[in-house]
């Protein structure tokens, strides 16, 4: 399982009120990249993605994210995502990318990401499954 | 199950009689599958041997890919009645390994497909490096076999396809988890902590009660550390019996600064720790002053205070 791995500022938007993290608020998608994320990246732009075409759509797709409490602890969901490569190739990649596609201040703010382990190539056919558990984040005592 | 395949771009070898195209062009008159008509194609015999060809390149499968099978499609027929034997065949590893022969149809096109469930060469399943021309059990080429090639057999097109279960790699994602803690740990404008009993500190670079900011609590302990810990202008903390270690430089309680508080400890340090002039004390105050002390309560009861 990959670790997922916050952007620093994503804790000061968070504080901010720039996230919107239940269905009705704000859209976070993921996008795919080749380049390491920092974890002092702040927006969508500081990294670069992948090229769409062949299965991708610029900008990634929409987590159909949503936002819950119980008990004291705030819990972030999230729908597996599945890019099929039609036609030809998809990447290379390694990174994905969870961004607020809705966040304008700062724009595309960056929340977190996870680390396949290496670089992968989708050729014709292929699928890259992003897999989400119970939940994405939580937010607790 | 997904398929990609390759046409034939060259040849490699041959043996036997071959006729329609001159020798090392013969691909051309097969490289336009299907052709299910014959629209040109490739003549062979009367003496029985063999055609080998090369694609420009060998498969690019993914290392997800499962489930992976070789299979040389042409369409043939023969020209006479009599008996005649023809199949498809592989070069793998530099071995070749013929299918099962078969007896064409005496001049009718027909498609045919031999397949390859596994590694001819290896003997096991075929892996994604084999059909990617990779290692010492490498798929190479692929090409035409014949043991009796009398009647003539006529092949209008060939190509080698391999069909497979794309390759699907998860990442499966890893929960983050946040607590209350460090720079965004803060209050910030409007927003409102109700507590219970318990143990709350706060702490780091933001760490304040601003502008409007409410908290309200029940037994407790509370302690607000560092530069923003403070009770600024309009800063209201409803507190019941506890203990409220206030300190700091700005630990001050000034002017339109509300604590009411039930029976407790209260120690106040620090630098600019001040409980200011509210009345009381002293001597009596002159009729101007006690007027102006009137006014005073009054004015700090109209804004909510509780002397």
């Amino acid at each position: 399982m990959a670790s997922f791995n916050k952007f620093q500022d994503f804790i000061e938007q968070l504080g901010k009120g720039v996230h919107h993290l239940h269905a009705a608020g704000d859209t976070l998608k993921v996008f795919l990249t080749n380049e390491q994320p920092l974890a002092t990246d702040t927006v969508k732009a500081d990294m670069v993605e992948i090229s769409a075409g062949n299965g991708y759509t610029a900008g990634g797709e929409d987590s159909q994210n949503d936002y819950t409490e119980s008990g004291g602890t705030g819990t972030m969901t999230a729908v597996d995502i599945t890019w099929t490569a039609s036609g030809g190739t998809i990447g290379p990649f390694r990174f994905a990318v969870l961004y607020n596609d809705s966040a304008t201040s700062p724009t595309d703010a960056l929340v977190g990401w996870w680390d396949y382990g290496s670089n992968l190539t989708l050729q014709d056919g292929e699928q890259f499954k992003w897999d989400v558990g119970a939940s994405v984040l939580t937010i607790g005592p | 199950m997904a398929t990609a395949y390759r046409d034939p771009t060259s040849d490699e070898s041959e043996s036997g009689t071959w006729a329609g195209a001159s020798a090392g062009t013969r691909y051309t008159l097969v490289d336009d599958y299907p052709d299910a008509s014959g629209a040109d194609y490739l003549t062979h015999g009367t003496t029985a041997g063999y055609l080998n060809l090369f694609p420009t390149s060998l498969f690019s499968l993914g290392s997800g890919a499962t489930g992976i099978s070789i299979q040389v499609l042409y369409y043939d027929q023969k020209t006479a009645s009599q008996t005649c034997a023809i199949a498809g065949r592989l070069k793998v590893g530099d071995g070749y390994y013929n299918a099962a022969t078969h007896n064409p149809a005496n001049g009718v096109w027909t498609s045919r497909s031999d397949n390859w469930a596994t590694n001819p060469k290896s003997g096991a399943a075929w892996t994604v490096d084999d059909v990617n021309g990779v290692g010492t059990n490498a798929l190479q080429g692929f090409g035409f076999y014949s043991s009796d090639a009398s009647p003539t057999i006529r092949l209008a097109s060939i190509r080698l396809q391999v069909t497979y279960t794309p390759g699907v790699y998860t990442l499966t994602v890893g929960s983050g988890s946040f607590g209350f803690a460090g720079v965004a740990a803060a209050l910030l404008w409007f927003h409102r902590l109700d507590v219970g009993a318990a143990s709350f500190a706060f702490t780091g670079s933001d760490v304040g009660l601003r502008r409007l900011f409410t908290l309200a609590a029940g037994a407790g302990a509370f302690s607000f550390a560092g530069a923003a810990a403070a009770l600024l202008a309009n800063r209201r903390v409803n507190v019941e019996a506890g203990s409220f270690p206030l300190t700091g430089v700005t630990a001050a309680l000034l002017a339109s600064r509300l604590l009411p508080a039930a029976a407790a400890t209260f120690p106040f340090a620090g630098s600019d720790v001040t409980l200011t002039y509210t009345g009381g004390g002293g001597p009596p105050p002159s009729p101007a002053r006690a007027g102006r002390k009137h006014r005073v309560i009054k004015r700090l009861r109209y804004m909510g205070g509780r002397l």
